[in-house]
């Protein structure tokens, strides 16, 4: 926190950075007012849910990252013989600015999404909401953790995960009905990202119908999360257990 | 200025140095196409709740051929845009200035050696495939082609001077990603790489004319998919050509300036 005026500087390039991206979600909609059914609130709140999950994972996951290079230079040694949980001390290793960004754009996109598709605030879903963004941490926790887990096998995972963890979020930052019946299974069972934001939002928005298989699906985030993360720390162990140091 | 065989040989090792990576390489084919799904995805949602089949002069087939050819240029243009901020954080400039030839150039030739191979490793499968899912339209026009082939060369070295434009604010900076990122959003906005200039509001095409982005993905873009009418393209070209010498102007006086600082600091 030193270099206050650089560090604040950074804060504002991630926003402009972030801007760009949501820039072209605005002038789509400004042009053609809806996309499949979703008008400009229902895709700012749709795009909130996303935002926080994202921000939040990025302050606990972000280390991961570079996981690979931490194995190939042997740092990861040095966690190992420490008497702390080694996953611990990777999570802590670094602390992410983006968050932040993250964070403030999800709030204007919270605030903007609420007030225009006028969110009919109930206690239940008040208390949803945050279970909602608990379980979509959760979700593209346990999908980069996961991911992170293959340089145990591989050592190079730089690209798998770009492709994973930062394109595949492209996806559902649009309703996902806009894609074919495959790639919405896919999304829903397979690499279930529609759960951080695509069908929990129906239940936020009193949305019903279309695009929704089954009714419960949008209570759904919470469980799936919770099986997701679980099942992404069962393969990290794994990859601890099969783990031999590069010898670097 | 160096020899065309001097040139080709930064070049050919860039390209090697990229090609040991084969998980790299196939992720990287994965990874446009993923792009390239999403965009079709949305522009086909876009065209279909509407009764105009025309959207700012685009067909849907149109703009699927749009959103195909940007994604394999934007491909083909990759550049380690971190280059020149590492040669002059870590000192490894000065060894630079010692060798015979120019700083400019072996960087122009080391970036086309890294976009060559994207261009053939990812670009060229991505089209393929590309045009076996999706009813690609490109008019084959010799004039158009031709255009088409002398704007890319115009777009390419565009992109390359903004990132060594961006690149040499090391000399001043200690941190330069910031800029970095605020070049890659202007860019994704502008550039015209997902969302065509045709579809933004008036009052954001007069900022885009004043930057150099949309010059880099939307105007080859265009003239490649017949959106640009053939009178248009000298016009379109020459507009271009006048950034080349802008961009190129700029930073010959950025790496001056920034030259004469790093003696003075005694390297």
């Amino acid at each position: 926190m030193e270099y206050k005026s650089s560090f604040l500087f950074y804060i504002f390039a991630i926003l402009v950075f972030y801007v760009g991206q949501v820039g072209l979600l605005l002038v789509i909609l400004a042009r053609f007012h809806e996309i499949q059914g979703w008008d400009l609130g229902q895709m700012a709140f749709l795009f909130s849910l996303l935002a926080f999950a994202q921000g939040i994972s990025n302050l606990f996951f972000s280390s991961l990252h570079n996981f690979d290079q931490m194995i190939i230079k042997g740092e990861f040694d040095r966690y190992l013989v420490r008497p702390l949980s080694p996953f611990g001390q990777v999570i802590v290793s670094k602390f992410e600015a983006s968050t932040l960004a993250h964070l403030f754009i999800g709030c204007i996109a919270l605030y903007i999404g609420s007030e225009m598709a006028e969110i009919n605030w109930t206690w239940k879903k008040a208390l949803y909401f945050p279970l909602v963004i608990a379980g979509g941490v959760m979700i593209s926790g346990a999908i980069r953790l996961a991911v992170t887990s293959v340089a145990f096998w591989t050592l190079r995972n730089s690209s798998l995960v770009h492709t994973i963890v930062f394109s595949s979020r492209e996806f559902v930052i649009y309703p996902v009905t806009i894609y074919n019946w495959g790639v919405q299974f896919f999304l829903t069972f397979v690499f279930p990202i529609a759960f951080i934001n695509f069908y929990p939002a129906h239940y936020f928005l009193d949305r019903t119908g279309e695009g929704l298989l089954h009714p419960a699906l949008q209570m759904g985030t919470p469980i799936v999360g919770l099986v997701l993360f679980a099942l992404s720390i069962y393969s990290w162990k794994a990859g601890i257990d099969h783990y031999q140091s590069s010898g670097s | 200025m160096i020899s065309p065989t001097l040139f080709f040989k930064f070049a050919s090792v860039t390209f090697q140095k990229q090609i040991t990576y084969r998980f790299d390489y196939f992720m990287g084919i994965l990874n446009g196409f993923l792009y390239v799904f999403i965009f079709t995805s949305v522009w086909r949602a876009l065209f279909s709740q509407s009764d105009n089949a025309v959207q700012s002069g685009f067909t849907l087939n149109g703009m699927i051929t749009y959103a195909v050819m940007a994604m394999v240029i934007r491909i083909s243009f990759t550049q380690d845009d971190a280059v020149i901020y590492r040669k002059v954080q870590d000192g490894s400039v000065s060894i630079d200035l010692i060798r015979p030839v120019s700083f400019f150039f072996m960087n122009l030739a080391e970036a086309a050696g890294y976009s060559l191979f994207h261009f053939f490793a990812r670009s060229v499968p991505i089209l393929i495939i590309s045009f076996f899912l999706f009813e690609i339209e490109i008019p084959l026009e010799p004039a158009r082609l031709f255009a088409f082939a002398l704007s890319a060369l115009f777009g390419y070295l565009i992109l390359f001077l903004v990132n060594f434009a961006v690149g040499l604010l090391a000399f001043w900076f200690v941190e330069i990603f910031p800029f970095m990122l605020f070049k890659y959003g202007l860019l994704t906005l502008f550039g015209g790489g997902i969302v065509p200039v045709d579809f933004f509001p008036e009052v954001l095409k007069v900022v885009i004319n004043l930057l150099p982005f949309q010059q880099i993905l939307y105007v080859p873009t265009v003239i490649l998919t017949g959106h640009a009418p053939l009178s248009t393209l000298p016009g379109l070209l020459s507009t271009q050509f006048v950034w080349v010498v802008f961009m190129t102007m700029l930073s010959k006086t950025m790496w001056g300036a920034g030259r004469n600082k790093l003696v003075v600091q005694g390297g």
